[in-house]
C-alpha cells in the first residue's frame, strides 16, 4: 500500500520534473517553512512549521511526552538519545555553535521550500533571495538571512533563547513571464528558555520590505505557560485560520487545506477573514501503528489582474501555513478501556480480598 | 500532638508542594528520591527514577562519555538527598506514600479492619523491589545497548518502571490530567505494559485500602533508599535492655517490620523496609526503648507518659522519665 | 452419700472461715502497731479486713456478672468491656491450701490447692459465686485446675501457647482471645463493641498510669512505702473495681509524693534495697515481704505476677478498630509476659537486670513456692546469669504455711547482713 503510493509519487515527480515543470516553469508554486534538523530533537517544542518527519517520542507511553529526559542540559547527545529511543534521526547532528540554553529549548531552524503541497518541493539557491523575519516573545523582531547550509537546503536560524512563542515569516518574489508571484508563509514555534524581560523595544515595523503581506495566521489558542508539555495538533483537532492582507482580514477568500496525501478541502473565509478546518484523518496506519506526524498545508491564492501595460501583467499572492499533524492517539489507545480495566481489576481484587478475609475470619466458637 | 498527625500534616504539605509547586515556579529538581511523578504537570520536583531510566537507556559509550558529568551530578544530588533524609522521604514526603496513608485513614474512618500479611507471605514478597530495581536498570540498558549480543529492545520499553508505576496514572489526576488512565494498543509491548499498569493501579488502590502501605513493600525506590539506612542522618535506635518485646511497635508498624519488636541485640533499627514513620516510637510504652535520632542524637524517645498521653489517657500526675539515671545508652 | 459429703464440706468450710479470719486478724493486729504508714492505705486495709469480718462484702456489690480469673494472661479489659467484673481468684491462704490438699500430690502448688480449697468449701462466697471462671492453661497445675473446678463452677480454659515467638503462637492466641470474647458476650448478653473495648482499655490505662507512677515512687531513694504495703495495694486490684482502685491508688500516690517532698521514708536509708522475684505473693501469705522488711531490708520492687508485673504492660491502640484492639489486648497479655511457663527466659532476665539498675537493687530474693515447677526450673540458669552480672541472690523455697518462718528469718537476716556488708565494702555511705 505504502509502496504503491510511493511509486505513484515517484511517477508524479518524474512527470512534474520532465513534463510539467518545463512547461509551467513559470509557476514557482508555494513557499513554506520546514523545521530544520536542530528542531528535530526529542522533547522539542512544538513547531507548527513544517517538519516532514519529526520524531515521535516513542519513549512516552502514547506519544505525548512531558519534559525532556532530564534537567542537565545535554546539547551534544540529544540526537543520539533520540535514536536510543528507537526511532529518530541519528543523522541529524548539527554543527551549530554551542549555546547555553535551557532543557527542552531549541533554536528556530527552518528550511525554506518552494513547490506544490503534497506533491513536490525543492529548496534551491534561488531562495537565498527570500526575505525572512522572526518576532520574538519579548516583542523584538529581526530579519533572518537565508543561507545555504547544505547544497540542497536554504535555511534560516535564530537562537530563540527567550521563553515563549515565536512567529517566523518568510516571503519570496519571482517574476516569470508576465506574472509576478509573491509568496508568503508563516510558522510559529514555542520554546522554553529564559523568561522575557519586558522593556520597551524600538518600533520595528519596517523590517518587511515586501508589501502587501498576505498571511495565513494560525488562530489555535495558546496552550499556556506550561512548556513542560508539548502541545501538538492531532487529527481530529480544529484548525482556525485567519487571512490577512496587509494586516487587514480578507473576507470571502477561498482557502484550501491539503493533507499529506493530497486530499483537499476548500473553505471561504467569513467577513472576519476567518475559516476553521477540521484536521481530517489521513491514512496513517498500515499494518502497524505509525505515530509519526505528516505535514498538512493551508494555502490561499489571490490573483490580481495587471495594473497597466508597463508592469508585470498580473500578480499572484500566495500564502502557506504548513503544520505538522500527528495521528490522534485515539487511534491506538483507549481511555475507556483503561478505565474499564482499572475498575475491573479493582472489583476483582476487592472481591477476592473480601472472600479471602471472610474465609480466614478466625473461628470464634 | 501525636506524631502520626504531625506526619500527616507534613505529608499533606509535601504533597501539595510536590504536585502543585510548579504553578508557583518552585522546583527542587529532578533527582528527588520519592515518587513525585514526573508526569504531574505542575510538579515542584520530580521522581528520581524517570531520569534515571532515561540515563540508563543511553548507549554506554555516551553515558560514560559525553554525559558522564551530568550523570554524576545527578547521582550526587540523589546521594545528598538520601544521606540527609534517607527513608524519611518515604514516611514523610512521598506523595504515593501519602495516598496510601489517606486510603488507610479512609478505611479507619469507615471502620473496616485492616489486613496483615502472614509472616511467610511478607518474606516471600521481599525480593520484589530488588527485582524491579534490577529490571528498571537492565531494560533501559537493553534499549541503548545490545546486552550480551541480544538485539536492542524497542523504544516501547522505554522507562519501563514508569510504565507500570501506579504513580503515573494516579498523581497526574491531582492536576486534572486523566490522560494516563488508558490502554495502549499500538504494540504488544505497550498493550501488555499499559494493561499491567491498569491492573497494578487497581491493586494499589484496593491493596492500599486494605493493608497499610501496601505498595511500599514493592517499591524500588525503597530499595534504593535503603542504601542510606546505616549512614543516613535520620536514624532509629533501640535500647534492648528496656524493651519488653511487647510487640506494640510491630503491630503499629505500617510496614509490619518484625525486627523492631523481636530483635533486642540490635541498635540500628532502620531495616530495609522501614519508612522512618516513627510510629513504633510513638506506641512503645517503655522509657527510651526506642528513639528517633538525628545525626546520632535522640530527638524523640519512647516514654510511658508519652505513650499514655497519645493513647488518650492523661495521667493526673506527670509520670517522670524513669529511670532517672540514664547512665547507659 | 451426697448428703454426707455436703456435711463434711460444710464443716470444713466453717473451719476454714475461722482460720482465715484468725490469720487475717493476726496480720492486721500487727499492722495496727505500725507507725508511719501512709494514711491512704486505709481503703486497702478495709478491703482485706473484710476477709475476716464480712467475706460477702469483699466484692463490690454492683449487680453485675462476676468473672473469675487466674493468672495475668487474661486481659481484664475484655471482662470490663463485656460489662462484667473481673475477680482474680489466685489464692494465698494456707488454710485454704490445707482444705484443698486432699486432691493433690504431696508436692504441689499451694496456690492451686488454696484455690481448690476455697472453691470446694465455699468459704469465700465469690469462688463459687462467679458466673464464669477463666483459666489460662499456663502451668501444669492450672491445666488440671480447670478439671477440678468445673465440678463447682462454669470454667472456660484458655489455651496458652508456650513458645510465643512463632507466628502460629500469636495467631493462635489471637483466636483464643476472640473465643474468650464470645464466651463473655454470651455470658453478659452484651456485644463487645469498638466503643466498649476502647473505653475499657482506657479504664485499664488509667489504672496502669497510676500503677506506673506508684512504681516510680517506689524507686525513690527514700523507700516511701514498705514492700508489704505495695503488695497489699497490688493484691487489692484482685478484688476491687478498676475505677475505685485507681482512685485509691491516686490518693496514695499523692500522699507518697507529699512524703517525698518532706523526705519521709518508711525505711532508713541504710536498708539494703531488695528485689523480690518468683512465685506470686498473695494475701494473706505476705510472709516473705514481711520477713525481708523485718530483717531490715527495703523491698523496693518485685517482679511477681501478683504485684509488680500485674499492671505494668500496656495495650496500645493503633487503629481504634475491632481487630486491632483485640490483637492489642492479646499481645499485651502474652508477649511481654515473663512467666516462666514460656520457653524463652531472656525476657525475664533482661527485665530483672533492668529493674536492678532502675531501682538500684542490691540483692535479689528468689521466691519459689514448693511445687511451683516453672519458677524452680528457671531458677538455676537465671541464678547463674544474675551471678555473672554481679548480683547477690537468695533463694527461698517455701509454701504458705507459717511453720518455716523462723528458719527463713535467720536466712533472710543473714542475707541482709551480707548486703549491708557489701555496701560498706563498696564504700557506700550508710
Ligand atoms: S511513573 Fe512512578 S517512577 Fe515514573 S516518574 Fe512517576 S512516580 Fe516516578
Ligand atoms: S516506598 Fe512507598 S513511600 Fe517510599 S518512595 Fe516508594 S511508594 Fe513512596
Ligand atoms: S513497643 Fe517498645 S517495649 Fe514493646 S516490643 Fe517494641 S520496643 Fe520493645
Ligand atoms: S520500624 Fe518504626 S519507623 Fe520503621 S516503618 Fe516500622 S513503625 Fe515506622
Amino acid at each position: 500500500m505504502i509502496k504503491r503510493t510511493r511509486y505513484l509519487k515517484g511517477i508524479l515527480c518524474c512527470l512534474y520534473i520532465f513534463l510539467i515543470a518545463p512547461l509551467a516553469a513559470a509557476d514557482p508554486g508555494y513557499l513554506w517553512l520546514e523545521a530544520g534538523p536542530q528542531m528535530r530533537r526529542m522533547g522539542g517544542g512544538d513547531s507548527e512549521g513544517a517538519m516532514q518527519s519529526g520524531n515521535t517520542n516513542s519513549g512516552m507511553a502514547h506519544g505525548r511526552p512531558v519534559a525532556g529526559p532530564n534537567a542537565p542540559p545535554r546539547p551534544a547527545s540529544h540526537a543520539r538519545q533520540v535514536s536510543a529511543d528507537g526511532h529518530g534521526a541519528s543523522d541529524t547532528q548539527s554543527k551549530s555553535p554551542p549555546e547555553k540554553r535551557a532543557a527542552m529549548s531549541h533554536p528556530a531552524h527552518y528550511t525554506l521550500r518552494l513547490g506544490w503541497p503534497a506533491a513536490a518541493s525543492a529548496s534551491c539557491e534561488t531562495l537565498l533571495t527570500a526575505e525572512a523575519s522572526i518576532l520574538r516573545p519579548d516583542g523584538s523582531a529581526q530579519k533572518l538571512i537565508p543561507h545555504l547550509e547544505t547544497p540542497e537546503a536554504v535555511r534560516i536560524r535564530d537562537a530563540a533563547l527567550i521563553q515563549g512563542r515565536y512567529v517566523i515569516s518568510a516571503s519570496f518574489d519571482q517574476t516569470t513571464g508576465d506574472t509576478h508571484y509573491r509568496l508568503f508563509t508563516q510558522a510559529t514555534m514555542r520554546n522554553t528558555g529564559e523568561k522575557p524581560q519586558r522593556h520597551p523595544l524600538p518600533d520595528q515595523k519596517d523590517i518587511h520590505t515586501r508589501v502587501p503581506r498576505f498571511l495565513i495566521e494560525d488562530l489555535s489558542p495558546d496552550p499556556g505557560k506550561n512548556f513542560a508539555r508539548v502541545h501538538r495538533k492531532y487529527t481530529g483537532d480544529k484548525l482556525p485560520v485567519r487571512l490577512l492582507l496587509s494586516e487587514a482580514p480578507v473576507a470571502n477568500q477561498p482557502v484550501t487545506l491539503t493533507t499529506a496525501s493530497g486530499w483537499r478541502q476548500t473553505l471561504t473565509t467569513d467577513e472576519k477573514g476567518e475559516a476553521t478546518f477540521a484536521l481530517i484523518k489521513e491514512s496513517f496506519h498500515d499494518n502497524e501503528i505509525n505515530k509519526r506526524p505528516v505535514t498538512y498545508f493551508v494555502t490561499s491564492e489571490i490573483r490580481r489582474p495587471a495594473h497597466s501595460r508597463q508592469g508585470p501583467r498580473g500578480e499572484v499572492l500566495r500564502s502557506t501555513l504548513a503544520l505538522l499533524v500527528y495521528p490522534s492517539p485515539l487511534d491506538w489507545e483507549s481511555r475507556s478501556a483503561g478505565l474499564y480495566a482499572l475498575f475491573l481489576a479493582m472489583a476483582a481484587i476487592g472481591v477476592v480480598t473480601a472472600i479471602r478475609r471472610r474465609q480466614r475470619k478466625r473461628p470464634c466458637a | 500532638m501525636r506524631i502520626d498527625r504531625i506526619r500527616l500534616i507534613v505529608q499533606a504539605f509535601c504533597f501539595v508542594f510536590l504536585i502543585y509547586g510548579g504553578i508557583l515556579g518552585f522546583s527542587i529538581g529532578n533527582a528527588v528520591p520519592t515518587m513525585a511523578c514526573i508526569y504531574a504537570e505542575d510538579r515542584g520536583g520530580a521522581c528520581f527514577l524517570y531520569p534515571f531510566q532515561r540515563f540508563m537507556s543511553l548507549p554506554l559509550s555516551t553515558l560514560i562519555g559525553a554525559t558522564i558529568l551530568p550523570f554524576l551530578i545527578y547521582l550526587g544530588t540523589f546521594f545528598l538527598w538520601g544521606l540527609v533524609f534517607g527513608k524519611a522521604f518515604c514516611g514523610w514526603i512521598c506523595p504515593l506514600g501519602f495516598l496510601q496513608d489517606l486510603l488507610t485513614r479512609a478505611r479507619q474512618f469507615l471502620g473496616i479492619d485492616g489486613a496483615r500479611f502472614r509472616w511467610a507471605s511478607r518474606e516471600r514478597f521481599q525480593w520484589v523491589k530488588y527485582a524491579l530495581l534490577a529490571l528498571l536498570i537492565l531494560i533501559p540498558m537493553g534499549i541503548g545497548n545490545s546486552l550480551g549480543g541480544l538485539p536492542k529492545l524497542s523504544g516501547d520499553w522505554a522507562v519501563p518502571f514508569c510504565q507500570i508505576c501506579p504513580g503515573k496514572p494516579l498523581l497526574p489526576l491531582f492536576s486534572g490530567d486523566t490522560s494516563h488512565l488508558l490502554i495502549d494498543f499500538s504494540s504488544p509491548v505497550k498493550l501488555a505494559l499499559t494493561s499491567l499498569l491498569m491492573f497494578l493501579t487497581g491493586v494499589f488502590l484496593i491493596g492500599g485500602f486494605v493493608k497499610r502501605r501496601w505498595f511500599c513493600l514493592y517499591c524500588p525506590m525503597a530499595a534504593l533508599l535503603s542504601l542510606f539506612d546505616r549512614i543516613g542522618f535520620v536514624g532509629l535506635k533501640k535500647k534492648g535492655e528496656a524493651c519488653t518485646r511487647c510487640g506494640n511497635c510491630y503491630r503499629a508498624c505500617p510496614m509490619e517490620i518484625r525486627e523492631i519488636a523481636d530483635e533486642r541485640d540490635r541498635k540500628h533499627m532502620v531495616t530495609q523496609d522501614c519508612i522512618l514513620c516513627m510510629r513504633c516510637v510513638e506506641v512503645c510504652p517503655e522509657n527510651k526503648a526506642l528513639s528517633a535520632t538525628l545525626l546520632g542524637f535522640p530527638v524523640f524517645s519512647a516514654s510511658a507518659a508519652g505513650f499514655l498521653k497519645r493513647q488518650g489517657c492523661a495521667p493526673p500526675l506527670p509520670i517522670e522519665d524513669f529511670p532517672h539515671d540514664s547512665n547507659s545508652n | 452419700m451426697i448428703q454426707i459429703q455436703t456435711d463434711r464440706d460444710e464443716k470444713q468450710a466453717k473451719r476454714l472461715s475461722l482460720h482465715l479470719a484468725m490469720s487475717v486478724r493476726e496480720i492486721f493486729d500487727r499492722l495496727a502497731l505500725e507507725q508511719n504508714r501512709p494514711e491512704a492505705m486505709a481503703p486497702f486495709d478495709t478491703l482485706f479486713k473484710k476477709f475476716a469480718e464480712a467475706p460477702d462484702e469483699i466484692l463490690p456489690s454492683r449487680p453485675v456478672k462476676k468473672v473469675g480469673l487466674y493468672c495475668v494472661t487474661v486481659p481484664e479489659e475484655l471482662v470490663y468491656a463485656a460489662g462484667a467484673l473481673p475477680v482474680r481468684l489466685c489464692a494465698g491462704s494456707t488454710d485454704a491450701a490445707e482444705a484443698g490438699e486432699a486432691l493433690f500430690p504431696d508436692v504441689s502448688c499451694p496456690l492451686v490447692k488454696a484455690a481448690v480449697g476455697f472453691t470446694r468449701t465455699g468459704a469465700l462466697g465469690f469462688y463459687r459465686g462467679c458466673d464464669l471462671v477463666v483459666i489460662p492453661a499456663t502451668c501444669d497445675w492450672k491445666v488440671k485446675l480447670g478439671d477440678l473446678l468445673s465440678r463447682h463452677v462454669p470454667v472456660l480454659m484458655l489455651n496458652v501457647p508456650k513458645h510465643k515467638t512463632t507466628e502460629t503462637a500469636r495467631l493462635f492466641w489471637y483466636d483464643e482471645i476472640r473465643r474468650l470474647c464470645r464466651a463473655l458476650e454470651k455470658l453478659t448478653k452484651t456485644r463487645i463493641t469498638r466503643g466498649r473495648l476502647r473505653a475499657s482499655i482506657s479504664l485499664i490505662h488509667e489504672a496502669q498510669a497510676e500503677f506506673r507512677r506508684f512504681q516510680e515512687l517506689r524507686a525513690d531513694d527514700l523507700c516511701l512505702i514498705s514492700g508489704r504495703d505495695a503488695v497489699e495495694v497490688a493484691n487489692a486490684w484482685f478484688y476491687m473495681d478498676a475505677a475505685s482502685w485507681t482512685g485509691h491508688v491516686r490518693c496514695l500516690n499523692e500522699e507518697l509524693a507529699k512524703r517525698k517532698q518532706r523526705g519521709l521514708g518508711v525505711m532508713p536509708k541504710s536498708a539494703p534495697r531488695v528485689l523480690l522475684t518468683g512465685s506470686p505473693v498473695i494475701f494473706p501469705n505476705w510472709k516473705i515481704p514481711v520477713l525481708i522488711e523485718d530483717s531490715g531490708g527495703a523491698l523496693v520492687c518485685d517482679e511477681l505476677c501478683s504485684s509488680g508485673r500485674l499492671l505494668w504492660d500496656m495495650a496500645s491502640i493503633d487503629e481504634p478498630l475491632y481487630d486491632d484492639m483485640f490483637d492489642a489486648l492479646a499481645d499485651r497479655s502474652l508477649m511481654p509476659c515473663t512467666c516462666p511457663v514460656f520457653t524463652d527466659a531472656t525476657d525475664r532476665r533482661v527485665k530483672l537486670l533492668r529493674m536492678i539498675r532502675d531501682y538500684r537493687v542490691e540483692g535479689v530474693v528468689h521466691h519459689v513456692l514448693k511445687g511451683c515447677h516453672p519458677y524452680d526450673m528457671e531458677l538455676r540458669p537465671l541464678e547463674a546469669e544474675l551471678a555473672a552480672a554481679g548480683v547477690s541472690q537468695l533463694k527461698i523455697e517455701t509454701d504458705y504455711s507459717p511453720e518455716d518462718t523462723e528458719p527463713l528469718r535467720t536466712r533472710i537476716e543473714a542475707f541482709i547482713e551480707t548486703l549491708k556488708g557489701r555496701r560498706l565494702k563498696m564504700g557506700g555511705a550508710l
